[in-house]
Formats: C-alpha cells, sequence, structure tokens
C-alpha cells in the first residue's frame, strides 16, 4: 500500500515538539518500557496466539501492524509487541493513542498519527497540526492547520478506566513536571540558597517526593526511581513498583482488548491472546498476598518479572 | 542591664506589697482574735523599731555574706576559669538564703512605707516577719558552715551534676517542647556548659596538690555516677535530636549517589559532609578526663587514688556496654590501659612498685573494666523483660514517645523512628491500603536491626575479651611487673569461665529474636556460636600458658600475705589444667605446663616449710605433703592416660622432669622423702585440705576409663571385658556399676615408676601389698600385652 493514501500525518519535519522533562519525562518514558517482553521468543511459556479460522486472517493482521512496527516486523508477534509499545507510547505522553484506519483494495493498515491533536465534532474529525508548520513558505503541500480524517478512518484509544482519563493523564505530567524543580527560582537566585529568608532545600525536596509520589499513586510510581522515596519504607517501594506493573499489564490487556474489538470491524475474524504474562488481576493478588505477609519480596517480584 | 535589674527586682517587690496588703485585708480579723486572747495592739513606737532592726540586721547578713563569698572567690577562684567562678554564684543554697533574706529586707521596708504612709500597724506583721527573721538567722550560721566548703571548688560538683540532669530531662519526652530543635539546641548549649565545667573541676582538682585526695575523689565518684546514669537514659532522647549536637561525617567519592556526585563535580567542590549526631559528646568529654585523672595519680604514685578513680568507672563502661556500645568501652579500656603502663614505665622504680598492693590493685581493678562489660551486656540480655519483649506492638508503635520507653538500643530505635516516618510519608502521599507498609514488616526490619546490633556487640565483646588479656599480659610480661601480671590472668581466667557459661545463655536468648517466618530479603547476621566458644577456649588455653610465666616471676619471691597469692594460684591452675590435658589427650598443652607446675610444687613445698616451724609435726607434715600428693597423682594419671589414649609423649612430658630430679645426687634423699610422705598421707585417716581436689580428679579419671570400650556381656552378671590393649588399663578400668577404681594414681605412679628405681629398694611407700602384686606385672606404658598393637615409649 502506497503512503499516498494516508491522509493524517505522522511526523511533521521542522515542528518543535513538546516533550516533557523532569520526572514527568521518566515517567512517561517508564510506562511503555517493558509493557512487552523483549525476550519474547525465547521464553517457552510466552506466546502470542491468534485463534482464527481464516487462513488469511493471520496475514491480515500483520499488514494491518506492520505500519505500527519500529523498523518492519520480521514476525507475526514483533509485530503485536511493536503496536502495544507504539500505542503504549502515545498514550504515555497524551493519554490517548490515535490511528488511522488506510484501506486499500482489500489491504487495511493502522497508520500511528503521533502528531498535532486531533479535534472532533459531531462525529467529524480533524487532525490540528501544529502552528509552525502554518508559517513555513516552503513548497510542503502539508502546510494547512487542520486535515480532516473521516469517522471510519480514525481508531482513537484512551486510557484504561482505572488509570484516569486523557486529560487527568496530562494533568499529571504537568505537575509532574513542576515538582521536579531542584531548587526554587527565588532561591538560586541568592547567594545563601534562600537560608536567609527561611528556604530549606532539603524541606524543599521531601515536599516534591511527596508530591510526585501522590501524583503516581494511580499508576502506582515512576520505575525509573530505584530507590526508596522521601522516609518511605522497602515496603513501600517494592509494593509501588508492584503497583506500577499492575497498571502496566492493565494498559497491556486493555490495548490488546481494544485491538480485537476493531479486528471484526476490518473484517479479520479472530481473536489475539497473549500467554504467559503476568495479569493485572494476578499481579493485584500477589501484593495482596504481599501485604497479608504471605509471599515473601523475593517471591512477589519473582511473580511479576517478564 | 538596667532592665535585668528591674526584672529582678519586680518579682519579690511586688510579693512584699502584695503581702502588705494582705495583711492590711486580714487585720480587722486578726486584731479580733488578739483582743479575744487579750493581746494589746502594737505598739507604733515597738512596731517601727522591730522593723528597722530587722532591715539592718538582714542587710547586715547580706553584706556579711557577699563579703564571705568575695573574699574566697578573691583568695581560691582568683587562678581558675570564669565558669568555675560563677559556679559560687550559681550556688544553689547560697541563691535560696540570699533570695529569702532580701526578701525579708524588702518586706520590712514595705511595712515602714504603709506605716508612714497610712499610720496604720498590722497585727500579723511582727509574726511572720520574726519568721522570715529567724529563718535568716538560722540560715546564716549553717551558710557560714558551708563557706568553709567554698574553699574546695570540687564540692560545687553536685551543683553541676543537678543543673545537667535538668537539662537532660528536658530533652527526653518528659521536657518541654523535647521534639522541638530550637528547644533541643537550648537544652544542649546549657547542658555544655555544666559539662565543660566539671572538666574545668576535674582539671584544677587533678592540677592542684591540696586538692588531691578525697576531693578529686568525691569529684570523680559525683562524674562517674552521673556518666552512669545519664547513660542508663541517654537513649530516651530522640536519635536526631539536637541535645546530641552534630558533626560532620565525610563521604566516599565511589559510594556518594549521584545528586551528590554530579553537584560537586560541576562545582568543583568537595562532597557534601553528612551532618550526624554525636551522640557519646558528654562520654566523650568526660572520660578523658577522669583517665586523665587516673594517669596523673600514676605518674605521681599515688596509685590508691588511681585505684580508687579506675574502680568508679566500672559502673560508666558496664553501663555503656549495656546500652550496646561494646566498641566505645574497648576504645576507653585501651586508652586507660595505654595510660597506666605509660605512666608506670616513666617509673624508674616501676619493677619495686609493682610488688606493692597499690599496683595489683590498680590492676587487678583495670583488668575488671572488660570483665564489666562482659557482664554489662550479659546484665542486658538476661533482665527482664527480655530483649524480644522489649520492642513494643506494632500497633501502637506509632506512638511518637514509645520507642524511647522500652530500653531498646539507639540502632532499634532509629529503625522505629524510620518506620513512623515511613508511616507518616505513606498518609502524606495517600497511599492505597495495600501500598502502605504492614505490621509484619514492621516486626522483621525491628528484629533484624535488633539482632544485627545484638551480633555486633556480642562480636565485640568477644574481641575485647579475647585481645585486651593477653596483650595486656605480654606488655606486663615485658615490663616485669609481676604482680600487676598475675592480677590480669586470674582476672582473664574468671572471665573465661563466666563468658563460657553466659555465651549458652546468649545464643538462647538472641535465637528468640528472629521472626519466623522471614520474608524481607535483608542481610541477616550470621551468628558462628561455635567460632565464638572457640575464641573464649583459645583465650583460656592462651591464658592457661601464662600461668607459667606467673610462676617464674614470682617463684623466689616470700610471700607477701597483704598480696593473693598468685604463685600459688597459678600452680593450683595449672594443676587442674594438666588433668584436664590428660583427660583430653591434649600432649602438647601438658608438656607446656607440666615441668613449670613440677618445679612451682618443690617451690611451695619450700615456701611451706618456713611458715610451718612453730606447727605439731603432724599437722606440718601433712601440710608439706599436700603439694607432693598433688604432684605424685597427677603423675600417676599421666601414666593412666599415657597408656589409656596409647600416647607416650603424655608420660615422657611427666617422666623428664622426675629423671631430672631424682637423678642428681641428692636424688636418693629426694625419693625417701617423697616415699615418706606418701606413707604418712596415704595411711592418714583423715581429709586433708587438697584431698577434694585430688577426689575430683580421680572422679574424672574413673568417667574417662569408664567409658573404655568392653566386649558384649555373656550373661546378666557380666560386664564384659575391657577392650583395650593395655594391660593397666585393662586392670583398672571400672565397671559401669562402680564407684571408682580401687587403685589411686599415686600408688600407680609409686609403683610403676618410683618403686622400680635402684634408690627405692630399700623404701617404703604405704602401699598395701596386693596393689603391688595386681600392678607388679605392669612395666612401662606402652609395654602392652604382645599380642596386642599398644603403644611404644
Amino acid at each position: 500500500m502506497s503512503q499516498a493514501s494516508r491522509r493524517s500525518i505522522r511526523y511533521v519535519p521542522g515542528a518543535e515538539h513538546r516533550d516533557w522533562s523532569g520526572h514527568a519525562h521518566l515517567f512517561a518514558r517508564d510506562i511503555p518500557l517493558g509493557i512487552m517482553p523483549t525476550w519474547r521468543l525465547r521464553r517457552n511459556d510466552l506466546a502470542i496466539e491468534f485463534a482464527t479460522t481464516d487462513e488469511s486472517s493471520k496475514a491480515k493482521l500483520l499488514t494491518l501492524l506492520r505500519e505500527t512496527a519500529h523498523y518492519g516486523p520480521h514476525s507475526f508477534e514483533e509485530a503485536v509487541c511493536d503496536f502495544v509499545e507504539d500505542a503504549a507510547t502515545q498514550m504515555a505522553h497524551t493519554g490517548q493513542a490515535a490511528y488511522e484506519i488506510c484501506r486499500r483494495d482489500d489491504e487495511v493498515q493502522l497508520l500511528p498519527i503521533t502528531e498535532g491533536r486531533i479535534v472532533s465534532v459531531a462525529g467529524l474529525n480533524w487532525q490540528k497540526l501544529p502552528r509552525q508548520q502554518q508559517h513555513d513558505d516552503g513548497p510542503n503541500p502539508l502546510s494547512r492547520r487542520y486535515i480532516y480524517i473521516p469517522g471510519n478512518a480514525l481508531w482513537r484509544l484512551r486510557l484504561p478506566r482505572g488509570l484516569g482519563t486523557p486529560r487527568q493523564h496530562r494533568r499529571t505530567l504537568r505537575n509532574l513536571e513542576r515538582a521536579s524543580t531542584l531548587v526554587t527560582a527565588f532561591a538560586v537566585a541568592t547567594p545563601d540558597l534562600g537560608r536567609r529568608v527561611g528556604y530549606d532545600f532539603v524541606v524543599h525536596r521531601d515536599a516534591s517526593d511527596r508530591v510526585q509520589e501522590r501524583l503516581t499513586r494511580r499508576w502506582g510510581s515512576t520505575l525509573s526511581l530505584q530507590r526508596p522515596v522521601g522516609t518511605s519504607s522497602e515496603y513501600f517501594f517494592i509494593a509501588r513498583r508492584l503497583a506500577f506493573h499492575r497498571a502496566q499489564a492493565m494498559l497491556r490487556e486493555h490495548l490488546i482488548a481494544s485491538l480485537n474489538r476493531l479486528l471484526p470491524e476490518l473484517g479479520i475474524t479472530g481473536v489475539l491472546k497473549v500467554v504467559g504474562l503476568p495479569s493485572a488481576q494476578s499481579i493485584e493478588d500477589v501484593l495482596g498476598q504481599l501485604h497479608a505477609g504471605e509471599v515473601s519480596f523475593g517471591e512477589a517480584l519473582g511473580a511479576v518479572r517478564l | 542591664m538596667l532592665p535585668d535589674l528591674v526584672r529582678n527586682a519586680l518579682a519579690p517587690l511586688l510579693i512584699a506589697v502584695g503581702l502588705a496588703v494582705a495583711m492590711a485585708f486580714l487585720d480587722p480579723a486578726a486584731r479580733s482574735t488578739a483582743e479575744r486572747l487579750s493581746w494589746p495592739a502594737p505598739d507604733p513606737g515597738a512596731y517601727d523599731v522591730l522593723l528597722q532592726a530587722v532591715a539592718g540586721v538582714t542587710g547586715v547578713f547580706l553584706a556579711l555574706y557577699f563579703t564571705a563569698v568575695s573574699t574566697v572567690a578573691a583568695s581560691v577562684y582568683v587562678n581558675v576559669p570564669h565558669d568555675i567562678r560563677s559556679l559560687i554564684v550559681r550556688d544553689r543554697v547560697g541563691g535560696i538564703y540570699v533570695t529569702g533574706t532580701a526578701f525579708t529586707t524588702a518586706l520590712s521596708v514595705t511595712l515602714l512605707i504603709a506605716h508612714t504612709l497610712t499610720s496604720a500597724t498590722y497585727e500579723l506583721a511582727p509574726p511572720i516577719i520574726g519568721i522570715f527573721t529567724a529563718f535568716s538567722i538560722f540560715a546564716f550560721i549553717r551558710l557560714g558552715q558551708r563557706a568553709f566548703y567554698l574553699a574546695d571548688p570540687t564540692r560545687l560538683g553536685g551543683a553541676i551534676v543537678s543543673e545537667f540532669f535538668v537539662w537532660f530531662q528536658r530533652a527526653t519526652p518528659q521536657g518541654w517542647r523535647w521534639r522541638d530543635a530550637a528547644f533541643q539546641e537550648h537544652y544542649r548549649a546549657r547542658a555544655v556548659q555544666a559539662v565543660t565545667s566539671l572538666k574545668s573541676l576535674i582539671a584544677i582538682a587533678d592540677d592542684q596538690p591540696h586538692l588531691r585526695g578525697s576531693s578529686v575523689r568525691q569529684l570523680c565518684s559525683q562524674v562517674s555516677t552521673m556518666l552512669t546514669t545519664y547513660l542508663q537514659h541517654r537513649d530516651r532522647v530522640p536519635t536526631s535530636s539536637r541535645w546530641f549536637g552534630q558533626r560532620y561525617e565525610h563521604k566516599e567519592w565511589y559510594l556518594a549517589d549521584s545528586t551528590e556526585l554530579d553537584m560537586a563535580t560541576a562545582t568543583a567542590t568537595q562532597l557534601q559532609p553528612k551532618v550526624v549526631p554525636h551522640v557519646d559528646w558528654v562520654e566523650s568529654n568526660l572520660l578523658p578526663a577522669l583517665e586523665s585523672v587516673v594517669r596523673s595519680a600514676v605518674e605521681n604514685k599515688d596509685l590508691e587514688e588511681a585505684f580508687h578513680v579506675l574502680s568508679r568507672l566500672d559502673p560508666v563502661l558496664a553501663g555503656m556496654s549495656r546500652r550496646l556500645e561494646v566498641r566505645s568501652a574497648t576504645a576507653h579500656i585501651n586508652d586507660l590501659t595505654n595510660s597506666i603502663l605509660e605512666g608506670f614505665s616513666q617509673q624508674s622504680d616501676a619493677r619495686e612498685l609493682a610488688r606493692t598492693v597499690g599496683a595489683v590493685a590498680l590492676f587487678d581493678a583495670l583488668a575488671m573494666l572488660p570483665l564489666a562489660v562482659e557482664l554489662g551486656l550479659h546484665r542486658y540480655l538476661t533482665e527482664s523483660p527480655a530483649p524480644q519483649d522489649r520492642i513494643p506492638r506494632v500497633e501502637v508503635l506509632e506512638r511518637a514517645e514509645l520507642p524511647y520507653q522500652c530500653d531498646l538500643p539507639r540502632p532499634v530505635v532509629e529503625t522505629i523512628e524510620a518506620m513512623q516516618a515511613a508511616t507518616k510519608f505513606e498518609r502524606a502521599v495517600r497511599a492505597p491500603a495495600v501500598s502502605q507498609t504492614p505490621n509484619w514488616y514492621v516486626n522483621e526490619i525491628v528484629k533484624n536491626s535488633y539482632e544485627t546490633r545484638l551480633k555486633d556487640q556480642v562480636t565485640a565483646t568477644i574481641d575485647l575479651l579475647t585481645s585486651w588479656f593477653p596483650q595486656t599480659a605480654s606488655r606486663l610480661t615485658d615490663a616485669g611487673l609481676s604482680g600487676p601480671h598475675a592480677a590480669v590472668i586470674v582476672r582473664g581466667l574468671e572471665t573465661c569461665w563466666k563468658l563460657e557459661g553466659h555465651l549458652q545463655h546468649w545464643q538462647a536468648i538472641v535465637s528468640a529474636i528472629r521472626p519466623e517466618p522471614t520474608r524481607v530479603d535483608v542481610v541477616r547476621p550470621r551468628w558462628e556460636w561455635e567460632a565464638l566458644e572457640r575464641g573464649v577456649a583459645e583465650l583460656r588455653r592462651d591464658l592457661l600458658h601464662r600461668l607459667t610465666t606467673v610462676v617464674s616471676m614470682h617463684g623466689l619471691e616470700a610471700h607477701d600475705s597483704s598480696l593473693p597469692d598468685y604463685m600459688g594460684g597459678a600452680i593450683h591452675w595449672m594443676g587442674e589444667t594438666c588433668m584436664e590435658a590428660l583427660i583430653e589427650n591434649d600432649d602438647e598443652l601438658f608438656a607446656d605446663l607440666f615441668p613449670t607446675y613440677f618445679v612451682g610444687l618443690l617451690l611451695v613445698v619450700n615456701g611451706i616449710q618456713g611458715q610451718i616451724l612453730n606447727w605439731h609435726p603432724s599437722i606440718a607434715v601433712t601440710a608439706v605433703a599436700e603439694p607432693v600428693m598433688d604432684l605424685l597423682e597427677l603423675s600417676g594419671f599421666a601414666y593412666v592416660f599415657s597408656e589409656m589414649h596409647g600416647n607416650p609423649h603424655l608420660w615422657n612430658a611427666c617422666r623428664s622432669p622426675w629423671e631430672a630430679y631424682l637423678s642428681d645426687t641428692a636424688g636418693a634423699n629426694r625419693l625417701k622423702l617423697i616415699a615418706n610422705m606418701h606413707q604418712h598421707q596415704r595411711n592418714l585417716f583423715a581429709i586433708t585440705s587438697r584431698a577434694l581436689v585430688r577426689t575430683r580428679w580421680e572422679m574424672a579419671a574413673n568417667r574417662a576409663l569408664s567409658a573404655v570400650r568392653r566386649t558384649e556381656p555373656r550373661s546378666w552378671h557380666d560386664d564384659g571385658e575391657v577392650e583395650h590393649s593395655s594391660r593397666l588399663i585393662r586392670r583398672i578400668a571400672p565397671r559401669p556399676g562402680d564407684l571408682g577404681s580401687p587403685f589411686h594414681a599415686s600408688d600407680i605412679f609409686a609403683v610403676s615408676y618410683l618403686a622400680q628405681r635402684s634408690e627405692a629398694e630399700a623404701l617404703d611407700f604405704g602401699i598395701p601389698e596386693w596393689i603391688f602384686r595386681e600392678l607388679a606385672d605392669d612395666a612401662e606404658p606402652g609395654d602392652s600385652d604382645s599380642h596386642d598393637e599398644g603403644t611404644t615409649t
């Protein structure tokens, strides 16, 4: 399928991409990290199954997911893994993911829309491009502010209910970014780091730690923080990591379920299933067992290891 | 200055005015009571005279008191630091007197003014003023007597100690704003002042010859009592309290975390040091001051004073150990040991000095210190409540003051504080219930911290004991200080004996702390009880080896009854150890000890001979023969166990000194004397002084001999035959039901060795003929039946 049939823009050359900084960056980066195992094909108990009666459905699914893969999938399993990671990455940064469904002849493809915001009015959708693109005087034919995408050509994914709405997620990211400031600006401007006016760096850091943990409580924690935060205990550290893995599993299951719901609409019959990965429910059970003291730390972490 | 004066004067003035107003208010009632008692109304003239006289007299008392204080300050306190001089002003008794007397003067003047302005005389004024005046007069007498004590600044030590505890108590949960850093800082500042004053006082007392003796001893007693009490309660203060002050702890570059490393690299500065509480600031200030008193007393040859101060340190170090700070106690003991030994080394007559009672007592007190540390730890572990019961229930752990009330060691308190902070953090971040730290985790972490600390303390205690005694004994041997050397070894052996028993207790106690099951993957202490027991056994063995040095150092010295009989004790213990070595087939230890034991007993016999000249002959012979009987008995056991173990080295080590002793030109006479003594002692119908010791040896030997393997019994009345290559063992090994062997070890030795010598032909050892017959067939050890594969000599 040629790219010409695509209406939306995936990447806009020259646009200044908004990226999160500080802890917001770490948090958004951590969400898709390891959501699907990288050594997926080496473990015997791990498999991605596609239950179908139609022999051609598996090939169609591979075609469908081809553009979501990072460098072109080598296998069906890699295609599914890359799709999950791609969707999770979009959701981690914006709280939602969008794909344009491109049909040509008998082939259907999902094309990621990573640039700009999707504006929907009365079932009609437009991709709103970054402002920089409009002032580009070059011969670029894409120098428009809005690109229309038909309703049946857009597939939008939102975070599962337990992980908040896209708006809440973006607010979390913004607040995390604010709480990442190491030292306040007024303190930096003074020679004694604000001590004379009562500014205490340690108190500030403790407060920041608390705010960050409170902001990420729905997700568990920020996985990159490889140490107990503030005055928290090691148990809290382990439990929050488990909670993060549970949130990740919840997102993965949500993405697979959403894809399964989409497939019949695209004429692909079959059910996709990931076997061998800990489910959100099983991780929650482990967390409950850990809290009750029925399993050790090692056993609890071993149960969620991919 | 002026506002301060006004503020100080205002309160008593208001009270005086208030009292005058109260008198005016109660005057009608008082007057009617006086009328009922037919008392006349106060005469205005006499009223004025009384008040004037009281004001004048109390004013004179005040002037006299300050004159006395000024005189003392000008003469005694002229060359002392300001903080010591201010002690007179801070004297509590003097302060109360001055305040009371000044108030009496002020009240008199106030009543005079009231009389002048209103012409009113109050019925209650004369008795009240009279009471205050009487107090001023009698208190002045007491204070005047006490003024003589002011000439000795050390007498004020008690007041400083009281002041210290006032501020310390405020830093504990009983104090006002005890969690507030600013208040903690203030309490510390005042306590630092008290500690500094005490240090200065000790230095002055140590420096001025006229204060040495009872003054310095009393002061040191007060300080050591203060330290003991303080250590007992110190951990009631939060671990991060400013009471402890702060000191820097510098980090290592390759262990610092990434943020610190980045900051230091970016700013081209050193790593920021970590601020930690200076927990032992009181001890580290006062103990060196006491140590310096000990050292200077040794340098001044005032060993009695050194002993007194040193013995007062005993409870302090036990207290440290009880607070599970054995390593700090070890450092102080090592400092003290170095100070005392250096003090001795500076004396030209150190060896003579070491033979005095003072020196022996001093080193005995010094050797008590490691023992005190061991006992402090033992007391903590064994007293009620047991360690695991000291840990509060997790459900109530959130109470802020709880960890400071449970007599827990500092690291455990720190862990509980960390758990409290973790709970607070979790609430602040509104953590879901399943993420909140559960009770089992807290319980496990706290117990692990406790167990880790105990492990560290037990190891530190064993390290202290197994290093201090041998090292100090070696240093004393090198310095030729015989009395102190023996004192240290004897205390060391006592310590070993105690420690061997205590280790078993400790094992049972600490094993109860570890929770079951363990779920947290933390580093848990690895108890190596066998290694610890081995360390104690090696220490004991080492000290027993050193007993030979005691004999060689004391051997030719005349016994001084004012000193313990270290040589006699050393020989006695060597005998006991030789017997243990024989039973355990430890030929190396036996060979090390027996020759010295042999010589030592002969020296004892020589020493006794001089003391029994006026005794009844039969009693005197018994007294002289007792050591010889010990030697004969032990030699017999050497023969028997050499056979039993098939180890000729045991017998060889015994026979060599006998050969040397009897092969001399005087050998025949010596053998004759020995035969006579054995004959006398063996047939004596009495329990002699050392008979029980020898009986214990026999019982131990019989236990070992009855354990020799026997053949299967052939009938119900048969005990089976002894399966041993030696005929002697087959003959003397008691049957399982027997009370013991009918053969005495001394008989065996006499028959098998002494009677075989050519000089013994006509000698009678007092041994019955049947024993000779039974044992005569036996030759030297190793000469077994021809069909047996026995040992060879």
